[in-house]
């Protein structure tokens, strides 16, 4: 990593010193640096390669209890300055937050994660493109039915620096990959596609033969997908199906600032029984390499690993130090920025789902009559306000006596969260996988509503 | 960023070995204002400066960009845009580019007051008082009431002599209810923006329109699920647009076409949906974004992409255009310096028919009527056309009338049959753009414009209970 060339550790304490100079009580800078390289593979050639290089500041700037947010792209150390000076100018006019209690006065990394590749950063711009372009005729070899859609893959490093008035300066540098595979197969007329991705923070994690080769199986098995008829059902999610169910439909619920809004059935329920006693969460900051690892929140403060769901029992919302001051409690560790300037809020580092012992072969052998769901679209539209699961099935197999008979698409799927991981919960299995930073293993839930064809 | 130094640096590329080069400058200042039960909980504000770098050298494009904007970081950056389209040398393929007029142009969307001018006090006193009026509706847990600012400036320059440059200012408030008990909330949101400046913020009634938004959400969050299945359904004008941007629209894109991931590849010429739909993208409409030119420097008009059912064009850039052997739309957008132009919508909409909205629905013995009103959005696979929404309120219709309310209630479906069974289109035409949203794709999030007229649908699949 090229060490920032705008702004070293110096200046960002310099900016402190100068920002009280101008009135502010306190202040917070974030800075952060964004190289990223992206190649973006179409059909049988590359058609873009794309270099970026990105410098932003940001600014929390507070004048008694009134608190504003800026932030700004910079290119020197006085357009950082002139960010300050309107930061300062909007904290004058605001009104009161009568709930502002203070920056965190105490920074620290809460332990030592990798999340940083240097493969990532050593691949040439050249060998990127070669691993592309071989992936794309990988796609299509010896399958003269596949032919390659897309295939893009972008990589990168980001410097992440905060400081505040308390004192302390905290940095983490990591690295990014994200790999997409789409493919599309044409045979007698018939017609299907499939796309899959994996994000990780090292390149190996990337898994790109696994990728590839799942993308192959499963778009020669989208030629025969049809819908089925609406009935209720014993469903089997794929791990990063469901978790992307729990991202949307549950993580907001355990949010601070969505409980103390009323935004969250959750309200009041810490230490009583939520889900099934089967049911184990936790929010884990240390998986090597997973999305959301970091030794430290987006305010500077020490991450830590916390049980959420303990044997279906909540046992906390995840905190920020605002809504965490609210309450006169600790921060865990969970504030999560957009952007340098954006208010900070709290979301989950890892979220997990702990395993069970079931393997998906098992839990197949065991289904009388169950749909395997692989892929969905529209699960992110389930609504974490009443805890309501939507999404649209466009990839999965129908079992029958333990065995897979028919593949399906385009039928809905509606339950409730605390349903399905309450009373309709029937295994949790192996095989973790994550949707961003939401793991979950392999689920079945009985008795779930499908909407598909009369 | 003066007319001199983009002088300086397209040579400069050209000196390298470029036998095209555009350079794109953009400016965008974004303002958020969050209002939450009563206190304020976001004034931030964020500008993105910097700019972008395309060149073709040997018939290979590659892009680059900076933040930086120095004289030695942007020659860097021009060095790395020529490395990248090197390294495709053997691996990509060679483009070219539909000629198009070269533009000298510089267009301002109109705007009387500034937003950015307006003192911060006033608009969270406004703010302050619009949840206020939400939050005191019976049965009420939560208001939220954002004001949203974006003023977006571009410059474009290419080595064909083209010299662009547009001025945009998007303002609008939003506001999201949540009203039941615990165990049965339900959440209602809505939101209003406009290509203007603050006087649109002053010419609308905010307070009205928050407690409406706050009443809808109190019933609600007493209404049922609907019984899943197979309806007929009236589709209100932001649901149609949603539907045909997420379902229909972005399988005209060309870039997906070419790519064979589109539902209407080799569809030109063929009927795509009923005689009495037809759907446009145009570039400056009433209500919708404002893109009198993509990123590529190419003017955009109306473009007519299906006509009384019969697909008649797809949306392209002039790249893909000159693959397609068609000639370019206008639609190569980015959605900042940092990124590459590609295929995108601008205002996509259906054009109105003949029915009042009674109408439609009287002639329904069984069905829906969903509105946009809290829709979440949708997600669409393009290349088969399925497609889910999660809609807002919706009322089940017996007998030609609207009946009770049901929530919760998602659409879904084949986009190409649901087009077919389209049997009567309304007069009405309503098209909107939200400061607060986009469209995503290939992540990049652009502003566009969505809308149409209510529609009746004969077939559709309804998630519910």
């Amino acid at each position: 990593m090229a060490k920032n060339q705008v702004m070293e550790r110096v200046n960002l304490e310099k900016i402190i010193s100068k920002a009280e100079e101008l009135g502010a009580s306190e202040v917070e800078v974030i800075l952060m640096n964004t190289r990223s390289r992206e190649i973006m593979g179409v059909k049988d050639r590359i058609d873009w390669i794309i270099q970026s290089d990105i410098v932003r500041i940001g600014f929390r700037v507070v004048i008694g209890k009134r608190v504003a947010y800026y932030g700004s792209e910079v290119s020197s150390y006085e357009d950082a300055i002139k960010a300050l000076e309107i930061a300062i100018k909007v904290a004058k006019v605001m009104n009161e937050d009568r709930y502002w209690h203070s920056l965190p006065s105490k920074l620290g990394k809460g332990g030592n994660v990798p999340i940083y590749d240097d493969k990532i950063v050593k691949l040439s711009t050249d060998e990127a493109s070669s691993l592309v372009f071989d992936g794309l005729k990988m796609l299509s070899s010896k399958s003269p039915i596949i032919e390659p859609v897309g295939l893009g893959l972008d990589m990168s490093e980001v410097e992440y620096v905060i400081a505040n008035s308390y004192g302390g300066l905290m940095e983490r540098l990591g690295t990014l990959a994200t790999l997409y595979v789409e493919a599309r197969s044409r045979d007698s007329g018939k017609e299907g596609t499939y796309s899959d991705y994996v994000v990780s923070r090292s390149l190996e994690g990337l898994k790109f033969h696994e990728l590839i080769s799942r993308v192959k199986e499963r778009v020669i098995d989208a030629l025969r997908a049809k819908p089925i008829k609406t009935k209720r059902m014993d469903l089997v999610f794929e791990p990063k199906v469901f978790a992307g169910i729990i991202m949307a439909s549950f993580l907001p619920a355990i949010t601070a600032d969505n409980v103390q809004a009323n935004r969250s059935p959750l309200k009041g329920r810490v230490s009583k029984q939520v889900f099934n006693e089967r049911v184990t969460m936790i929010d884990d900051p240390f998986k090597p390499f997973f999305y959301g690892s970091k030794p430290f929140d987006d305010e500077g403060i020490a991450t830590r690993v916390k049980s959420i769901i303990n044997n279906g029992i909540l046992e906390t919302f995840l905190y920020d130090h605002y809504t965490a001051r609210k309450e006169s409690k600790e921060s865990t560790g969970n504030a999560w920025r957009d952007s340098p300037s954006s208010r900070p809020r709290p979301w989950a580092t890892n979220l997990i789902l702990n395993e069970g012992n079931a393997s998906i072969e098992e839990i197949i052998s065991e289904c009388r009559e169950c749909l395997l769901i692989s892929k969905t679209i529209g699960q992110w539209l389930s609504n974490p306000v009443s805890g309501q699961v939507n999404a649209t099935l466009t990839h999965g197999y129908l079992i029958k006596n333990g065995k897979i008979i028919d593949v399906v698409k385009g039928v809905t799927i509606s339950g409730n969260i605390y349903d399905m991981l309450g009373k309709n919960l029937d295994v949790i299995g192996k095989g973790l996988e994550c949707y961003m930073n939401v793991c979950s293993p392999i689920v079945k839930i009985s008795n779930v509503i499908i909407a598909g064809k009369e | 960023m003066n007319e001199v130094d983009l002088e300086r640096f397209l040579g400069y590329a050209l000196s390298l070995g470029a036998s095209y080069v555009d350079i794109r400058y953009n400016e965008q200042h974004n303002e958020i204002i969050t209002i939450e039960n009563g206190n304020i909980r976001e004034y931030s504000s964020s500008v993105r400066k910097g700019l972008g770098v395309r060149v073709i050298v040997d018939g290979y494009q590659g892009y680059a960009s900076t933040s930086r904007l120095n004289p030695d970081s942007i020659k860097d950056t021009i060095k790395k845009a020529i490395e990248a389209a090197r390294a495709l040398r053997g691996k990509g393929e060679k483009v070219s580019l539909v000629e198009v007029p070269i533009v000298k142009d510089k267009v301002v969307a109109p705007c009387k007051v500034d937003p950015l001018s307006i003192d911060p006090k006033d608009k969270v006193e406004l703010l302050l008082l619009v949840n206020k009026v939400g939050l005191e509706i019976q049965d009420v847990k939560s208001s939220l009431t954002r004001m949203g600012i974006q003023c977006d400036h571009r410059i474009f320059a290419s080595s064909d002599g083209s010299r662009i440059e547009v001025l945009v200012n998007l303002v609008g408030i939003g506001q999201l209810s949540v009203a039941g008990e615990v165990g049965r909330l339900e959440r209602v949101s809505d939101s209003r923006s406009n290509v203007a400046g603050y006087e649109f913020i002053e010419s609308f009634n905010w307070e009205e329109f928050a407690k409406e938004i706050s009443e809808l959400a109190s019933k609600a969050s007493k209404a049922g699920l609907p019984p899943a299945g197979t309806y007929t359904a009236i589709i209100d004008p932001d649901v149609v647009g949603l539907l045909l941007h997420e379902a229909f629209g972005h399988a005209s894109e060309g870039d997906l076409v070419e790519a064979g991931s589109s539902v209407l590849s080799e569809k030109i010429g063929r009927t795509v949906a009923s005689e009495h739909v037809t759907i446009v993208d145009e570039g400056v409409v009433d209500g919708g974004y404002f893109i009198p030119y993509d990123d590529e420097g190419v003017r955009k008009d109306k473009t007519v992409i299906v006509e009384r059912g019969v697909l008649k064009s797809f949306l392209t850039s002039r790249h893909i255009a000159s693959k397609l052997g068609m000639k370019a739309t206008g639609n190569g957008r980015a959605q900042d310096y940092a990124s590459v132009p590609i295929v995108r919508q601008t205002n996509y909409y259906m054009l109105p028919g003949d029915y009042s909205v009674e109408e439609l629905i009287e002639d329904v013995k069984e069905g829906i009527y969903v509105t946009g009103k809290g829709v979440t959005g949708g997600e669409v696979n393009p290349g088969v056309g399925t497609f889910t929404f999660s809609v807002g309120v919706s009322w089940i219709i017996r007998n030609g009338e609207r009946t009770e309310m049901v929530r919760g209630v998602t659409l879904s479906g084949l986009i190409l049959d649901v087009l077919k069974s389209v049997d009567a289109v309304g007069k009405d035409l309503r098209i909107r753009t939200s400061v607060f949203g986009g469209c995503g794709k290939d992540h990049q999030t652009v502003k566009v414009g969505l809308g149409g007229p209510h529609i009746r649908v004969r077939k559709i699949i309804v998630g519910g209970k």
